[in-house]
């Protein structure tokens, strides 16, 4: 299958504090990887990095066979890594079918141009783009909220609207950062049939989550952090039984 | 207000199909000159305000010396017109040579935002009206630039209110057009993307870079054709025209009318100027006019007088953003 995005020795400091210490992480084509780790254990900071918004002090990312570190946000995301966010940005005062057709951004070529004189170029790109989006938004199951305000909606709606944005993008990998955060049991069962649903028609997902259930039901491949190092990765039924985890979550058991 | 907004919605191109018609029979109800030329110094202000909205309302910026760039617009026109060239072309010119200036304060200014860039901004245009008061040989200084001639049309001079109206009004409608058309495309999407939530823009490809500078330029233009058109206008130009007070002038229409929608500017720009003109019996007390009507406004209506809920400063009404314009102007940003 390949590797499609690997991390080598990835570090990231905030002053004294070591968010991410030498992470390597590889995530094969068509996988489903989760992260997990404690709160505060720096698994968004290793997003950041990858994704180009936060600039890693050491270790280099490599994507489909280039090395990305050190390049813009806008430029990763070009390349086809899209992301959601864990503390969802949505444009609040656009409708739900803008957000989503801003994601179609990088592949339309109007330019100021074009859109003055409405030519060829200008109609094209805002017909597919508005059938894609319209296309997309149906696939999420929003077409009721097309027309309303981002920021008017539920938590859990506002977290779809953020997923359907990304996947605007078209992406090679799919980054999602919390996707379940503030979804009731129903709705995180949809989610994670979506996901799944999703890796079947080729999506590549890398998930961070702290929901258990949901991560060890969706993940082929799960990998923990705690304290910003990796302290285990491989299969469910192995993250699970792993001593190093446990401690992670449960703590040190006492002897008496 | 919303029964407002649907019977517009349903009749939109009625009703602006009606609008251009009382605009282009205007000019024949109106006998008295003085009339006139406050309804052509509205025009000219509309394109203004809508020029500052672009930057402002659309891509979320804080540019608040729009006057700097109506200054290279008046000026490049004037020189050049009192050289003998041809006034029509020289619109235009002026546009692009205020677009390229635009452009040039952009580039050092991408990484700023809100207070920040409004400083920048305010320092440019006192630095412009300086230089255009002590740089004698260019701009005549503090005698500013006398007899500017006015543009042909139809074969005669337009030196009356009345002819020049239809002149102004042309420009009015290419630039309220150009700008819709730039709004309702790809790149107007990218500016609103960038004025929501920059992180989750990048995040999407958009190369915020280069759509706040097209932002800039787009809006230096029109502020330059805009400067352009008052010179002729006016028949003379100095600096004190576009001191700070002219900047803050043209904000405030833009914040009364409402920020990020193409009919805010239009309408500020007829509120504000009728409102000094009603009250020009009052002297200088009318800035004490102006200050209740912008605090009234931030108070009751954050979104302008033709804003919807839909415009970047209501931020009261979501419960989540909530702080109003002043607070997302100082919030600092922070990456999740």
């Amino acid at each position: 299958m390949g590797v499609l995005l690997q991390t080598k020795n990835v570090s990231k400091y905030y002053g004294g504090i070591k968010a991410v210490q030498n992470i390597d992480m590889q995530v094969e084509q068509g996988e489903i990887y989760g992260i997990i780790g404690p709160n505060g254990a720096g698994k968004t900071s290793f997003f950041n990095v990858c994704t180009g918004n936060l600039q890693p002090n050491g270790g280099e990312i490599w994507f489909k066979g280039k090395n990305i570190t050190g390049m813009r946000p806008a430029k990763i995301a070009t390349m086809g890594i899209a992301r959601t966010f864990q503390n969802i940005q949505l444009f609040n005062f656009m409708t739900v079918l803008e957000n989503v057709k801003i994601g179609y951004h990088t592949h339309e070529k109007t330019n100021v141009f074009d859109a003055l004189v409405h030519n060829k170029r200008y109609k094209n790109d805002e017909k597919t783009t508005h059938e894609k989006a319209v296309a997309l938004v149906d696939k999420l199951g929003l077409s009721a909220e097309s027309d309303n305000l981002a920021g008017n909606l539920a938590y859990g709606v506002q977290r779809r609207v953020e997923i359907a944005r990304a996947l605007a993008l078209q992406p090679k990998i799919l980054l999602l950062d919390e996707p379940a955060a503030g979804m009731n049991p129903i709705e995180t069962k949809e989610l994670s049939d979506f996901i799944k649903q999703l890796q079947k028609d080729g999506q590549t997902i890398v998930v961070i989550e702290h929901d258990m259930k949901f991560v060890m039901n969706l993940c082929e491949r799960i990998m923990v952090i705690n304290f910003g190092k990796k302290i285990c990765e491989g299969d469910p039924e192995h993250v699970k039984n792993d001593k190093l985890v446990n401690e992670a979550y449960f703590g040190k058991g006492t002897t008496f | 207000m919303e029964k407002l907004k649907n019977f517009y919605e349903k009749r939109k191109k009625l009703l602006i199909l009606a609008v251009l018609a009382v605009s282009i029979v205007l000019p024949f109800l109106i006998d008295k000159g003085s009339v006139m030329s406050i309804i052509v110094k509205i025009l000219f202000y509309v394109i203004l305000a809508s020029s500052l909205n672009i930057i402002n309302g659309y891509s979320g910026q804080f540019n608040i010396g729009h006057a700097g760039f109506v200054l290279i617009g008046a000026y490049t026109l004037s020189i050049l017109a009192n050289l003998g060239w041809p006034i029509w072309i020289l619109y235009i010119l002026a546009g692009v040579v205020t677009s390229l200036i635009g452009f040039l304060i952009a580039l050092p200014t991408l990484r700023l935002r809100g207070i920040y860039l409004a400083l920048v901004t305010l320092g440019f245009s006192e630095i412009l009206r300086l230089v255009a008061l002590n740089w004698t040989g260019l701009t005549g200084g503090p005698m500013g630039i006398k007899g500017i001639p006015a543009p042909w049309f139809f074969g005669l001079r337009a030196t009356s209110p009345h002819n020049y109206y239809f002149i102004a009004l042309f420009f009015v409608i290419i630039c309220l057009f150009t700008s819709y058309r730039v709004i309702n495309s790809k790149v107007g999407r990218a500016w609103m993307s960038i004025r929501e939530d920059d992180h989750a823009a990048m995040s999407l490809g958009v190369n915020i870079r280069k759509y706040k500078a097209i932002n800039f330029m787009f809006g230096a233009f029109w502020a330059g054709v805009g400067g352009a058109l008052m010179a002729p206008f006016y028949t003379f130009i100095d600096s004190s025209m576009f001191s700070l007070d002219e900047g803050f002038n043209i904000l405030s229409m833009v914040i009364i009318g409402g920020q990020g929608t193409l009919v805010g500017p239009v309408v500020g720009s007829i509120v504000v100027n009728l409102t000094t003109e009603i009250f020009r019996f009052a002297n200088e007390a009318r800035l004490l006019i102006y200050a209740i009507m912008i605090i009234a406004m931030m108070w009751i209506r954050p979104q302008g007088l033709a804003g919807t809920s839909r415009s970047v400063i209501a931020n009261r009404s979501l419960g989540r953003n909530s702080g109003g314009f002043l607070a997302k102007l100082f919030k600092k940003k922070e990456v999740k």
